[in-house]
C-alpha cells in the first residue's frame, strides 16, 4: 500500500514538473521540434484514413447503380475508373466554386488552402492539425476558416504543420453579432462540440434562425466570417443578458480543407 | 514505438469513428492492458511515453495526459493481478474506472493552468461517454495486448 502511495506521489511530482517546465521557451522549443517530426508521419497516415468517409458515401449510391445496371454493363471499365475519379473531381470542383464566391464576397482576404491530417486526439480538447505551417507563412493567431464558416484559430506552428484551435473548444471566444439585428455578443464554444452565445442585450429580439457573424472586435478575428446559427434562445427579464445557443456553421466532423487567412492577424500581434 | 503509432492512429483513423462526441482511448487503452499484464512500474514507463505522444499532438498542456495515464497505470497495475484470475471481469471492470481517473486527473491538470472545465458537462459529456467507449473497445484491444505479451510475466505485484 505505501509503495503505491510512493508511485503515485511520484507521478504526481513529475506531472507536476514536466507541468511547470511546459511553460519554458526551451521545453517548448523541443516539443516543437518533436511535433514536426510527427507531421509527417501524420500526413501519411491521414490519407488512408480520409478514406472511410468516401466509403461510406459510395455504399449509399449502390441502390442508384443498380437501376443503371444493364447500360452500364458495355462501359464498365471506363465507368470503374470514372467511379473513382467523379467525386474527387466533384468535390474539388465543388470547393474550387466555394472558394471563388469566398473570394468574391470577401475580396480583401488572401489565404493559404491547408489539407487537414488529424484532430486532437483527447476528448478534453478540440483542434485540428493540417498540413501547412511556417514556410508557408502560417504563424500563431491567424484565423483558419472555410467558405462555409469560422473554423477556429492557429494556436501553434511547426515548419510544416500547425495545430488549430476550434470555435468550439471551451477555451474559445469569438467576439459576435447578430446579423440582423446587430446585437453583439460573444460566442464561447462549449462541451458536446456547441456553440453557446452570452452577452446579448436585453430587449433585443433573437429568435432560431438568427445568423451570426464575427462582429471584428478585439481584432482576434476579421469582421464578417460566418461562425453559426441560433437554435434556441435563454431570455429572463431578471437577467442582465440573453443566452443563445448556436448551431455551428461548419460540420467539423465533416470538415477535410481549411483556409487559414494570411493577411490578418490579432491586433494584438502587430 | 507502439504507443506512438497508437498515437497517431488515434488522431487520424480513430477520429473518423466518433461515438456520442468522443473516440476512442487507444493509447489509455493499451498503457492499461500492459500495466495490468507488467504490473505498475513498466505501466508507468507506458504512461509517461504515451503521455508524451499525446500531448505532442494536443493542444491541451503538455504533461496533463502524463499525469491523467500515470495515474491509470498505477490503478491497473495494483488491481490487475487481483481481477486477472477472472479475465472476463478485467476489461469490463477496470477499464471504465481507469478511464475516468485518467480523464479526471487529466482535466484537473487542465483547469490548475487556468484552462476552462465546466465541470458538470465535462463529466456528463466526456468523461462518462469516453469511459463506456473505451470498455467496450477494450475487449478487442486486450486480448490483442495479451498475444503481443509473450515474454515471461514479472513477479506478481503483491497487495
Amino acid at each position: 500500500m505505501l509503495t503505491r502511495l510512493v508511485y503515485l506521489v511520484v507521478i504526481l511530482v513529475a506531472g507536476a514538473l514536466i507541468l511547470a517546465l511546459s511553460r519554458l521557451p526551451q521545453v517548448q522549443f523541443i516539443e516543437t521540434i518533436a511535433f514536426e517530426v510527427l507531421g509527417p508521419v501524420e500526413v501519411g497516415v491521414s490519407i488512408p484514413a480520409g478514406r472511410l468517409d468516401q466509403i461510406g458515401q459510395t455504399i449509399e449510391g449502390i441502390g442508384q447503380l443498380r437501376a443503371e445496371n444493364a447500360r452500364l454493363r458495355a462501359e464498365v471499365d471506363r465507368l470503374s475508373q470514372e467511379a473513382v475519379l467523379l467525386p474527387e473531381l466533384q468535390r474539388e470542383n465543388a470547393e474550387l466554386r466555394a472558394e471563388l464566391q469566398f473570394q468574391q464576397t470577401d475580396p480583401q482576404f488572401k489565404w493559404i488552402t491547408a489539407r487537414v491530417i488529424g484532430v486532437d486526439p483527447s476528448n478534453l480538447v478540440h483542434s485540428i492539425i493540417v498540413d501547412h505551417g511556417s514556410r508557408s507563412g502560417i504563424v500563431v493567431g491567424m484565423t483558419v476558416t472555410t467558405p462555409g464558416g469560422l473554423v477556429g484559430q492557429v494556436v501553434q506552428v511547426t515548419p510544416n504543420t500547425a495545430k488549430v484551435l476550434l470555435v468550439t473548444d471551451v477555451s474559445s471566444s469569438v467576439a459576435s453579432l447578430i446579423q440582423s439585428n446587430r446585437a453583439k455578443g460573444v460566442v464561447n464554444g462549449s462541451r458536446g462540440g456547441q456553440l453557446t452565445m452570452t452577452y446579448i442585450p436585453q430587449g433585443v429580439k433573437v429568435q432560431a434562425g438568427d445568423r451570426v457573424v464575427t462582429s471584428g472586435l478585439g481584432g482576434v478575428y476579421p469582421k464578417g466570417l460566418w461562425v453559426g446559427t441560433i437554435t434556441e434562445v435563454h431570455q429572463n427579464d431578471v437577467e442582465l443578458y440573453q443566452e443563445a445557443k448556436v448551431q455551428p456553421a461548419v460540420d467539423f466532423g465533416r470538415i477535410e480543407d481549411v483556409l487559414v487567412i494570411v493577411n490578418h492577424l490579432p491586433t494584438s500581434l502587430h | 514505438m507502439v504507443l506512438l503509432l497508437a498515437a497517431i492512429i488515434q488522431s487520424t483513423v480513430l477520429a473518423h469513428l466518433v461515438v456520442a462526441g468522443v473516440k476512442v482511448d487507444l493509447v489509455l487503452l493499451l498503457i492499461v492492458a500492459w500495466s495490468v499484464r507488467r504490473g505498475v512500474e513498466e505501466g508507468i514507463v507506458w504512461a509517461l511515453i504515451g503521455g508524451v505522444a499525446i500531448d505532442l499532438l494536443s493542444v491541451g498542456p503538455f504533461g496533463a495526459s502524463v499525469i491523467g495515464f500515470g495515474f491509470a497505470a498505477v490503478l491497473a497495475g495494483s488491481l490487475g493481478p487481483v481481477l486477472k484470475q477472472v479475465s472476463v471481469l478485467l476489461p469490463l471492470v477496470l477499464t471504465p474506472l481507469t478511464s475516468v481517473v485518467a480523464s479526471l486527473v487529466a482535466a484537473l491538470a487542465m483547469a490548475a493552468l487556468g484552462w476552462p472545465v465546466p465541470w458538470p458537462a465535462t463529466v456528463a459529456l466526456v468523461v462518462l461517454p469516453s469511459a463506456a467507449l473505451d470498455t467496450l473497445s477494450m475487449v478487442v484491444v486486450y486480448p490483442l495486448v495479451s498475444l503481443a505479451d509473450r515474454r515471461p510475466h514479472a513477479p506478481d505485484w503483491s497487495v
